[in-house]
């Protein structure tokens, strides 16, 4: 039986976070990324609501950043997805081949 | 606090830097409109102008026991941790090193008026020679380490600009811009070590200001206190200002640049890389000497460095036949004594060498520099014979220089006294490092035969410009070729007898004439030289016996070299029949080094091995290893750069990679 | 403390609202201005930064400064914020010629006031970070900080290299706060509270990092979203590629602005409330700064690119930035003198350099062969890359060998000698690359054939500067010269 509590919290925000992180390096589809960035950021939500419900319970500044913190992840999807969008017009694409262009690696073969 | 002659000090380098700051910026105006004599004449005005200043240093600064001109200005750099005051400061040996430094400035920026008057770069040439000379004198006067680095970078720098002025017009077949990068780059690896040198004699005793640190260092509890708990830090910041002082001053195994540098204007050979900055290095070690002198290891591997300088100096003078390569070669040898007269714990004999050494090198590389001017930049000397006929001031002036090299007469020789004083203070001495001791005996006996090879090749230099012309006896195989290369226009010039070149030149080619055998008499003199030198150790008389035998020995030597090769017939029939001696005759006279094999195999077989090996290893190995360290840093590039693929998730990956790892390594250490 | 209507803390806040209320009327100048929008609103916003510089100069503040809830107001705050709104200023400068048609090859950039308004949003978020109090200041200051200049890098979507920088990173950037976000919850978790001081007690009572699991996660994390703002090994890999992307102005701005407040941000917490004497955050500094060091001199010597070059430098002078924060207790004041000291130095001779770039970039492509044959295009221009690069090197009396030195003398107080040897050492191999540029441009352009260069690519027509140019190119040289000459100048400003 898995009980709510602290343990078992941040074992999940850490697994959100570890899930997000594995979607950055695997998907190719820059909107699965950004999507998988969105849930590392949930992960750290969660982690940081659970410390102050279950350690700091009388205080509430752990829920003030939280909610901060939805608001910059908006921002951050509507800078992102307004960059998917101009890529897409320019190339039909959103693979992350399109925006990999820049690198030692291509300069050299290119010398 | 500042009285009126402290303002001097700072008015001495802030001259020569405006005249250098207005040259930069207007001197190409001002040679467009054709007005070259105005850039040398402001140049020369400069320079001038701070020698006048320094005139009024010597009452205060070289007369007054123990006293000294100090200009304070208040703090340069003040944070909690590390203060640099903005002061100045002329002492006695301050005093000596700035008229040193203004007299050979002035002189020489005179000189070059004449040198490079048609040279259509000038204003670059001229604003750096007078940035070189506010430097130096920022170097001289400095009272702190980082002031003292300012003017040591500065120089550096203008050397470099210097040796590189040809890069456009002689420098494609001569590789100028390599030469001075190769300048540059062993001084900055002396620049670094030095840096590192002040760094940590900060760490070990809390302040950088030379006054401060002497005067903690002579105090009743001296170095005891000093040192507590940092001996190590002391001692390491000794060797590393000892590797800035051996770039600097080109001593084993960093002097492979000064050869390098002799790809510069001829002036720039005589006033920078002979007089003045050269002997950066020996002042810095002269103003360290409590240092030095608590640190015997340091003073042991100045004596190993220089006995190698020394010997690796006066060989390759034999073995070259550029004139310019000659001198400089015996520029190290001469730096090597001064270094080894501060082994032996003697300032004074350093500095006393460091003006004599100044006025017939300077005298020396001046009349080269006549020659090669006449000659249309031809600088071999086997194919400059008999040059000096038809220029009577510069054969006179050549003439003084090479009595005043060699040593030859007291009393008329720049160089005798100076020598005999660094000779004795070795003898007197004894040599502890590492454990391991030497007699000052025994080096001085190394140091006096490897001393009588300068007036071997000095008279051989003699021989070759004041004897007899090659054209004469009609053997001009290598001319054809020498015409080949330089093209018609040199090749109309060659049929004009060289004549004496611009009075600027010649005029100054008298005052150092004069100057030098001035000095040399006053350098015999116990009373002026003790009067002189006094902030700097008791003055000994020199002992007759001990030298007359070696002037006599040095006299003939010089006068059967310059016998032999002032006649071609004698020259060429007594070097083939000591090459028909070697090993049947192998290979041509004229091979790069049948005088090194000639003089070695008839003086000492021995030495010249040694000296073979030596700079094989020393200028091999180094090379080699920087050589070495430029393929590693391109692999390690390369490698680098691979990593870099473009893709943003790799780049996720390392940063993931690295906190997985921080933070195992760290709970890892707990458990 | 004070109350948040005191006249000291409204008169210390003064500055952040007015150049928050600045970004807004900028951002509307579009609106007011049809014609010459560009030029309008860059006169707008220079003015409006001028002005929140003479309020931060002017401005009264107690000796202690003052603080209400997580804002406070420090004079080394203060001098922060100056050197952030020099930058901006410097940037829009820098910029203006880029609205232009023909200023570079790359197309003249378009919406100044999106331009400008972003630039101006992304100082006020500086502004914000380095007076945070607690982490939610920290974290908002951080991200307002940064948010904007993954659009700047974006802006000018036709071009490919643009648009792949910023969106390479907008990518880096929000996994970075994700991190930060993450570490913040774990400090949060340990500290019961999002204050600095509450921070400080719990960071204090345990010797070792080791000890703290909760702080441990914290502090890596948030450090690894800091080094991502700063450049630094590992974190570092983004740089190249989006300094060779973004709008000219941007990089300048990336390297100095955006660089000076991830400096900024790191002092506020690993010289604030996490600046205990603790052997492990030092050695992690040190390994971090040995590493930049590297990286940045290996990635810079065979680097022609002239961007790339940049970011590779900007690497290694991070490298040395971290030193400072080796130093342990007591150091605080003397790191944080050398860090401002060294921002305002490499922001100085970043800025000449960009300014030399900017106008070789208008008729060749910014790599360093078109910078060959500059001394006789522009002898004035030559000479100011060559003071620039001199600073960089840190050849005195230029700025950069004082700062490297106080750098240095911080790196020393806790015994990091061997940490010291490799910065000499990466000083002198500096010496080596930051040359190559100075050769190229000194090397005659007859020799361009011999090398095989293509003679297009070697535009030989002379540089004329316009009379702003001369000023702008004047001032910073003297700048260069004067703030290595007379650093006691500078205290004498501060200290006012």
């Amino acid at each position: 039986m898995i009980g709510l509590n602290l343990a078992n919290a941040l074992t999940l925000s850490l697994v959100l976070v570890l899930i997000g992180a594995f979607g950055m390096l695997r998907r190719r589809s820059l909107i699965l990324v950004l999507l998988s960035i969105e849930i590392m950021l949930n992960g750290a939500n969660l982690a940081l609501i659970s410390f102050n419900f279950f350690l700091w319970g009388t205080s509430e500044t752990g829920h003030y950043l939280y909610m901060l913190s939805i608001g910059v992840a908006a921002v951050e999807a509507a800078v992102g997805l307004a960059m998917v969008i101009v890529i897409f017009r320019n190339t039909r694409d959103v693979t992350r081949d399109r925006v990999s262009l820049l690198g030692e690696t291509k300069a050299e073969a290119e010398a | 606090m500042n009285s009126g002659l402290s303002w001097t000090l700072l008015a001495l380098p802030v001259v020569p830097a405006a005249s250098a700051l207005v040259l930069a910026l207007c001197g190409g105006a001002l040679l467009k409109k054709n007005l070259y004599n105005v850039v040398g004449g402001l140049a020369t005005l400069a320079a001038g102008i701070s020698f006048v200043l320094a005139l009024f240093l010597i009452p205060a600064g070289l007369l007054g026991t123990g006293t000294s001109v100090t200009l304070d200005l208040g703090s340069w750099i003040a944070t909690e941790s590390f203060y640099a005051g903005l002061k100045l400061n002329a002492d006695s040996v301050g005093t000596l090193m700035v008229l040193l430094v203004t007299f050979f400035g002035f002189l020489i920026t005179g000189y070059s008026v004449g040198y490079m008057r048609n040279d259509r770069e000038q204003g670059r040439f001229f604003a750096s020679l007078n940035l070189f000379v506010a430097s130096m004198l920022v170097l001289v006067l400095a009272d702190n380490l980082v002031l003292i680095f300012l003017g040591w970078e500065g120089v550096g720098l203008c050397s470099y600009l210097l040796i590189g002025h040809y890069w456009n017009e002689r420098g494609k077949d001569q590789d100028v811009p390599l030469a001075a990068f190769r300048a540059f780059f062993v001084n900055r690896i002396g620049d670094l070590l030095f840096l590192l040198g002040v760094f940590f004699l900060f760490a070990a005793f809390g302040t950088i200001s030379l006054s401060e640190l002497s005067a903690r260092a002579a105090s009743p509890h001296g170095f005891g206190v000093m040192f507590a708990g940092r001996e190590w830090m002391a001692v390491l910041a000794a060797f590393l200002l000892l590797g800035g002082a051996f770039a600097k001053s080109a001593q084993a195994p960093l002097h492979v640049w000064l050869a390098d540098a002799m790809a510069g204007p001829t002036p720039v050979s005589a006033l920078i890389h002979a007089a003045t900055m050269v002997t950066a290095g020996i002042y810095l070690v002269m103003r360290l000497d409590w240092l030095f002198l608590a640190v015997p290891q340091a003073r042991f591997l100045i004596a190993v460095c220089a006995l190698v300088t020394l010997v690796v100096g006066a060989f390759m003078a034999l073995t070259q036949n550029d004139i310019k390569k000659i001198l400089a070669y015996s520029t190290l040898s001469n730096l090597a004594l001064m270094f080894l007269a501060l082994a032996a714990g003697s300032s004074r004999a350093a500095m006393l060498h460091l003006f004599g050494h100044a006025f017939f090198k300077a005298l020396l590389f001046l009349s080269a520099g006549s020659v090669i001017f006449s000659a249309h930049h031809e600088q071999d000397a086997r194919k400059l014979g008999g040059v000096l006929k038809s220029l009577p001031v510069t054969r006179a002036a050549f003439w003084i220089g090479c009595i005043g090299g060699a040593g030859l007469i007291p009393y008329l020789s720049a160089g005798f006294f100076t020598k005999e004083a660094v000779l004795e203070s070795v003898r007197e001495a004894t040599f502890n490092g590492f454990g391991l001791g030497v007699s000052g005996h025994v080096l001085y006996w190394i140091v006096l035969g490897v001393e009588s090879l300068s007036a071997l090749y000095l008279f051989r230099l003699l021989g070759y410009l004041n004897g007899e012309s090659r054209e004469k006896t009609a053997q001009v195989t290598d001319h054809s070729a020498h015409h080949g290369a330089h093209g018609a226009h040199d090749h109309a010039h060659d049929h004009h007898a060289p004549h004496e070149s611009s009075p600027a030149i010649r005029l100054v080619l008298i005052v150092l004439s004069v100057a030098a055998p001035l000095f040399a008499w006053l350098s015999g003199t116990p009373k002026l030289t003790a009067w002189v030198t006094g902030g700097l150790g008791e003055w000994e008389p020199m002992q007759w016996a001990h030298v007359a035998p070696f002037l006599v020995l040095n006299i003939v030597l010089a006068g059967v070299t310059y016998v032999v090769f002032s006649a071609v017939s004698r020259r060429e029939a007594v070097l083939s029949a000591l090459g028909s001696l070697r090993w049947g005759g192998r290979g041509p006279l004229d091979r790069k080094f049948w005088f090194d094999d000639l003089y070695a195999a008839v003086i000492v077989l021995p030495l010249k091995v040694i000296a073979w090996v030596l700079r094989l290893v020393v200028e091999n190995v180094f090379i080699g290893l920087l050589h070495l360290a430029g393929l590693i840093g391109r692999g390690a590039s390369r490698l680098l750069r691979r990593q870099q693929t473009g893709y943003a998730h790799h780049y996720a990956a390392a940063i993931l990679l690295f906190l997985t790892a921080a933070a195992w390594i760290l709970l890892w250490r707990r458990g | 403390m004070s109350t948040p209507f005191s006249t000291p803390f409204l008169s210390a806040f003064l500055p952040d609202l007015a150049l928050l209320v600045l970004a807004l009327v900028v951002l509307t100048t579009e609106i007011v201005f049809r014609k010459h929008q560009a030029r309008w609103t860059a006169r707008v916003a220079v003015a409006g930064l001028a002005a929140v510089l003479i309020l931060l100069a002017a401005l009264p503040l107690p000796s202690g400064g003052v603080a209400y809830a997580g804002y406070q107001v420090t004079r080394s705050v203060v001098v922060w914020k100056q050197l952030f709104a020099l930058a901006t200023l410097a940037t829009i400068l820098l910029s203006r010629s880029y609205f232009r048609n023909g200023h570079s090859l790359r197309g003249a950039l378009a919406n100044p006031g999106a331009f400008y308004g972003l630039l101006l949003f992304s100082t006020t978020g500086m502004f914000a970070l380095v007076s945070a109090r607690d982490l939610l200041t920290f974290y908002i200051g951080l991200e307002l900080a940064t948010l904007p200049l993954y659009a700047l890098t974006a802006l000018q979507p036709r071009n490919a290299g643009s648009i792949e920088a910023g969106s390479k990173y907008m990518l880096m950037g929000a996994f970075a706060s994700a991190l930060s976000l993450f570490g913040i919850s774990f400090l949060y978790g340990a500290a019961g509270s999002l204050g600095f001081d509450a921070l400080a007690k719990v960071a204090s009572a345990q010797p070792s990092l080791s000890a703290q699991p909760f702080l441990l996660a914290g502090v890596l994390m948030l450090l690894g979203s800091l080094g991502f703002k700063l450049a630094m090994v590992p974190f570092q890999m983004w740089a190249p590629d989006v300094y060779e992307g973004a709008p000219t102005a941007v990089t300048a701005f990336l390297s100095t602005g955006s660089k000076a407040a991830a400096v900024a941000a790191t002092t506020t917490l690993f010289l604030g409330p996490l600046n205990l004497p603790r052997i492990d955050l030092g050695a992690i500094f040190a390994l971090a700064a040995v590493l930049s060091l590297l990286a940045g001199t290996l990635g810079a010597m065979r680097q022609s690119n002239l961007r790339r070059f940049i970011a590779y430098s900007s690497i290694a002078q991070a490298g040395y930035m971290l030193m400072a924060f080796t130093g342990g207790e007591g150091s605080e004041a003397a790191a944080r003198i050398a860090l401002q000291y060294n921002l305002l130095v490499y922001g100085t001779a970043s800025f000449a350099l960009f300014f030399v770039v900017s106008l070789v970039g208008r008729s060749a492509p910014e790599t360093i062969p078109s910078l060959r044959g500059l001394s006789a295009r522009s002898p004035a221009l030559a000479a100011l890359l060559a003071l620039s690069l001199f600073s960089l090197i840190g050849i005195p009396p230029l700025a950069g060998f004082l700062g490297k030195f106080l750098l240095f003398a911080v790196a020393a107080r806790n015994g990091h000698y061997t940490l010291i040897f490799i910065g000499a050492l990466a000083v002198a191999l500096s010496f080596y690359y930051y040359m190559r540029l100075l050769k190229e441009a000194y090397q005659p352009v007859q020799t361009a054939e011999n090398r095989g260069a293509p003679a297009s690519a070697v535009p030989l027509s002379p540089i004329r500067l316009s009379l702003a140019g001369k000023c702008a190119a004047a001032l910073l040289a003297i700048l260069l010269v004067v703030l290595g000459t007379c650093p006691g100048m500078l205290n004498f400003i501060a200290s006012r």
